[in-house]
């Protein structure tokens, strides 16, 4: 007789629960009767089946996908640069700051509405993206710089590392930690962010209007699966991300451990 | 070292220190300066009067070891190294201290105290350094092996100059050093 491994437990156990859940969403499609209100998981999976196959679907997602990242892409750089700069002098932190923390207030529907006055509503999920994710980066980065371990300085001094060394065995290091956990929150506000963004300044092609449209039409099994793949899409551009900086920082601790 | 006083605020910690050594031992009690007077001559602080002289390329095994946790041992040696040095010559440092050859590529941050040590103790006299300053060089080192350690290091720094802080006797006979006794 062989035993389940507590892997194998927690994975029956994963599944249990979405199985239960589903069940719980069929019965209640069965109840209201009316998959213009509450489409079935079935019906969810018939439109699923019905956009994936047609180009059309693969361009939008790629539409939405490719802003989003660019705008994520963009708010970590300037954030981790601003936080840099800041911490370079307090005239300069005192300049940026103020800016971080209004950006942080302001409503984000001020922001979309602001961009649809200023330019294309094709650059509406970049610009949003990337002003949710810049705060949270600037903050969390910040923070890192500021507690840096000055011990490490005056190494750096005594045995004079050369600069470009100084950053990368030291500087980089200890502030990666809070740039990766800046992103792990800022990749999910940047999906949730840009595609809202999408709905309300519908530009063409994008998974935002497909959302719109399945609300003009009372489409829910679309607006499910439309939500199903934004879901997906986070998960799965979040998971490369935070992978990519894991393999990163494990290169930045074997870095200098073997002759160049 | 002439004339040199220091004090952090109103507080004077050193007052007209005169001390010319090629090899230095600072004793006194904890709290006198000794971990200060090394600071003065490593150069990371400045003194309120008089002048301090010391070479220009310098090392130290500071008193909590600051080593750069998430990198290896061999890492570690190697970042501090001036200029490049080798893999052979790095194994060699870390084998001459004692330290196991399974950790090497570990992050110390996963060492013991005592291989912490040894580890400050290979990146400060590796090669290169004119001036080596020693702030109680072998805390946590085990008593069994300290002897072999402590006569490794010193062949290591002939010919150059040392500063140490340290209650042990040992210590300043084994250097020859110059005894400094701050009160």
């Amino acid at each position: 007789m062989t035993s389940i491994t507590p892997l194998e437990r927690l994975r029956w156990r994963g599944l249990f629960a979405a199985a239960f859940w589903l069940a719980v969403w069929q019965a209640a499609a069965l109840l209201v009767g009316n998959d213009a209100l509450l489409a079935s998981p079935l019906d969810v999976l018939a439109a699923f089946a019905r956009l994936a196959p047609t180009a059309g679907f693969w361009a939008t997602v790629g539409y939405s996908g490719a802003r989003i990242a660019v705008g994520f892409a963009l708010g970590a750089a300037v954030g981790a640069m601003g936080a840099w700069f800041a911490s370079l002098n307090r005239w300069l932190d005192a300049l940026i700051s103020p800016l971080v923390r209004a950006i942080r207030s302001v409503p984000v529907v001020c922001f979309i509405v602001l961009v649809l006055i200023w330019a294309d509503s094709s650059w509406l999920s970049v610009t949003i993206s990337a002003l949710m994710v810049g705060p949270i980066v600037f903050a969390n980065v910040e923070e890192g710089i500021s507690r840096q371990d000055p011990g490490m300085g005056e190494l750096a001094r005594v045995f004079a590392i050369p600069a470009r060394r100084r950053w990368l065995a030291i500087s980089l290091p200890a502030v990666l930690p809070f740039f990766i956990a800046a992103c792990r929150v800022g990749l999910g506000l940047a999906w949730k962010a840009g595609v809202s963004a999408e709905v309300i300044g519908l530009p063409d092609g994008s998974m935002g209007e497909r959302l719109y449209q399945a609300k003009l039409f009372l489409a829910t099994g679309d607006l499910f699966c439309w939500t199903a793949v934004i879901v997906a899409c986070s998960f799965v551009f979040e998971k490369l991300v935070l992978s990519a900086l894991a393999a990163f920082e494990v290169s930045l601790g074997r870095r200098y451990s073997k002759s160049s | 070292m002439s004339d040199v006083s220091f004090a952090y605020g109103e507080e004077p910690v050193l007052c007209g220190i005169n001390v010319q050594a090629s090899a230095l031992a600072v004793t006194g009690a904890n709290g006198s300066g000794k971990t200060t007077l090394l600071k003065l001559v490593l150069g990371l602080l400045r003194p309120a009067s008089g002048t301090v002289s010391a070479p220009a390329r310098k090392a130290a095994v500071f008193q909590d070891d600051r080593l750069i946790e998430h990198l290896t041992a061999v890492a570690n040696v190697r970042v501090a190294h001036p200029g490049k040095i080798t893999d052979r010559d790095i194994a060699a440092e870390l084998r001459a201290v004692g330290l196991p050859e399974e950790v090497w590529l570990r992050p110390v941050r996963d060492l013991s105290g005592g291989q912490r040590r040894r580890v400050a103790l290979a990146r400060a006299v590796a090669p290169g350094a004119e001036l080596v300053c020693l702030d109680e060089p072998f805390t946590g080192v085990d008593a069994d092996s300290l002897p072999a350690l402590r006569a490794h290091i010193r062949d290591r720094l002939r010919g150059r100059d040392v500063a140490i802080a340290t209650h042990s006797e040992h210590d300043i006979v084994h250097f020859g050093a110059t005894r400094l006794h701050l009160s």
